[in-house]
């Protein structure tokens, strides 16, 4: 068991922000036919800090959205326990805790007899809301006020999923749980929801999310919990989870015409562990060199010292949220 | 504890819902000319036409109570809930600050509402006849008669809510629900005449207590029970109820406890579902 995934009560503490969710030893069994039992989640234990954005990944059947629906009290864990604002919820979660999530179904279904405007009126009186202004406004700030008065059937599912977030918003949440909510959303929608978490996050809201990998989704979260077939395999920020990972950075270089590679010389340095690995192409002239981050400048002195007069180009490469995944899940598959 | 805007904001959506139900029209419609046509011709095998008095109508209306209001009840009430399930609508619903007991009553309050008002069209026709023709006795037995019918209504409703929570889809719902409704419409009588036929009421455990008593597990009986025993002057035209007569099944009292019990006994059973069903 990696120590990147587990959390302990002093990684809890170490910052001054009070964990807001607590998830404890959560077990998720589904029962089949002949005896069978499926385990969706195993040993789940996280929590979500005040103001962080908690991403959780995962392939599809991860057990991410089951997740989502124990934590809104739409089913229960088998076993383990809950707490949202330390109010036990493991088995249902009460009003007031209601009160204070902003959520985000992966699909998102309205009335279709409602327009925009009543949805948000609807929504709004079973808050306890009864402020037209403050809907017209939320609805303003996602960009469609102009389709208020229109039947949300009529609504594309990128209006939908906007409409939803605004609905998310009448409460004036404290922590916002979003499952999926990227899914389906053409990249300029993506970019509309990335500014609006951005936007209140930026107010101090918390925000859990379950997402596919996205280079936006990598540049809004503070943490990253990646699962794999109902276990959590990683729970970290980006830069700790690839510091313990010792993933490599890759460097591209690219040489002026009539360049013959050194061998030795990449040999050498990697002898000297300057980098972990390299491999020539002949035929254009490149160089992919792999190294760890801590010795980036150091490298890049060497080369360009090497081979000011022949270079042509160098790109650098940092690993990300694709390749932490992928490091898990090609794991995953290979212990499987 | 129970917020009556959050109930009446649910309520009125349920509502506005289910009034734009065009079969929810149709079967007002049929109820509407049903009960005009009975309200004149509901003695025609007497060999008399027109109308003959409130009694002679509300027995007649009675039967086609029986048939439709259990019907219409089942058909607002099947995908209250299986319907914002399988619409997708649930999970943000749910996500609100609204209790799930707030939801469920709510909901069984709209389509009270609606059926209530689908009652008072159905039988206004046949009402207006009996308000220009009949005297004030004959007002308040048609007033009884339409409270009877809405209780009818209410009970069946509460069934069709308890249904709707604890089946997965409409498709289900609907099977049992059209199974409840024949059953309670048409064998359930006929499986109490075809015992008492069969043991020429010799049987030791089947006599009148018993068969009375029987007929309190039927709604629909309950409804006949409740109208005769409530209306005056109505025992001699109704069938196999006329035969009770004076017996304990008749007493107001016992009446007005089973038919509370045949609406909150479904409501709090449909609502402690809800409250335990997962997605």
């Amino acid at each position: 068991m990696l120590k990147l995934k587990e959390e302990s009560n002093s990684d809890k503490m170490k910052d001054n922000k009070l964990p807001i969710m607590e998830l404890n030893n959560i077990n998720k069994e589904y029962k089949l036919g002949g005896g069978y039992v499926f385990k969706a989640l195993a040993d789940i234990n996280f929590s979500v800090k005040e103001g962080e954005v908690l991403t959780i990944l995962g392939h599809n059947g991860a057990g991410k959205s089951t997740l989502i629906k124990i934590i809104m009290g739409f089913t229960k864990p088998t076993t383990g326990s809950i707490k949202i604002f330390g109010t036990d919820t493991s088995k249902m979660l009460p009003k007031h805790v209601k009160a204070k999530i902003g959520y985000i179904p992966e699909v998102v279904h309205f009335y279709g007899n409602l327009s925009g405007i009543e949805t948000m009126e609807f929504f709004g009186k079973l808050n306890n809301l009864y402020n037209k202004k403050l809907f017209e406004e939320l609805l303003d700030k996602v960009g469609i006020s102009g389709a208020a008065n229109k039947k949300v059937v009529s609504y594309s599912k990128g209006m939908k999923q906007r409409l939803a977030f605004a609905v998310s918003r009448i409460k004036d949440p404290d922590i916002y749980i979003f499952d999926e909510p990227t899914s389906g959303m053409d990249p300029s929608a993506v970019n509309d929801f990335i500014s609006l978490v951005r936007l209140i996050n930026d107010n101090g809201k918390t925000i859990l999310m379950t997402a596919h990998i996205l280079p936006e989704i990598e540049d809004i979260s503070n943490r990253i919990c990646v699962i794999l077939n109902g276990k959590i395999t990683a729970l970290g920020g980006i830069p700790e989870l690839l510091e313990g990972l010792g993933l490599p950075t890759t460097i591209n270089l690219r040489f002026k015409n009539g360049f013959k590679f050194e061998e030795s010389w990449f040999e050498n340095i990697k002898n000297f562990k300057l980098i972990t690995d390299y491999k020539f192409n002949d035929k254009i002239l490149s160089a992919n060199i792999k190294f760890i981050e801590t010795k980036r400048i150091k490298l890049i002195n060497e080369i360009i010292s090497k081979y000011h007069d022949d270079l042509a180009d160098m790109s650098i490469k940092k690993p990300g949220l694709f390749e932490i995944f992928s490091h898990f899940s090609n794991k995953k598959v290979y212990n499987d | 504890m129970i917020n009556l805007r959050v109930v009446l904001t649910i309520s009125k959506k349920e509502f506005i819902g289910r009034i734009k139900n065009i079969s929810l029209f149709i079967l007002i419609f049929i109820l509407a000319v049903l009960s005009f046509a009975i309200s004149y011709f509901g003695t025609s095998p007497s060999g008399l036409t027109g109308f003959h008095g409130v009694n002679v109508t509300i027995a007649s209306l009675m039967s086609l109570s029986i048939y439709l209001i259990p019907l219409i009840a089942f058909i607002l009430s099947y995908d209250s809930i299986t319907g914002e399930e399988e619409d997708g609508t649930m999970p943000l619903l749910l996500s609100s600050s609204a209790s799930r007991s707030e939801i469920y009553l709510g909901k069984l309050i709209g389509l009270i509402i609606v059926i209530s008002i689908a009652i008072f069209v159905g039988y206004g026709i046949s009402g207006i006849t009996i308000l220009s023709r009949g005297n004030v006795g004959s007002i308040i037995s048609y007033f009884t008669f339409i409270f009877a019918s809405i209780l009818l209504g209410v009970s069946f409703l509460s069934i069709g809510l308890l249904v709707s929570s604890f089946t997965r889809s409409r498709t289900s719902s609907i099977t049992i629900s059209v199974f409840l409704w024949f059953f309670y419409v048409f064998i359930y009588d006929l499986l109490l005449i075809g015992i008492l036929v069969a043991t020429k009421g010799q049987a030791m455990f089947i006599n009148n207590t018993v068969i009375g008593a029987s007929m309190l597990l039927n709604p629909t009986d309950v409804y006949r029970l409740f109208t005769i025993s409530f209306i005056h002057g109505l025992k001699g035209y109704y069938g196999l109820t006329s035969i009770l007569t004076g017996r304990f099944v008749l007493d107001h009292f016992l009446l007005i406890v089973t038919y509370i019990m045949w609406i909150f006994l479904p409501m709090f059973m449909g609502a402690f579902i809800f409250h335990k069903k997962r997605y």
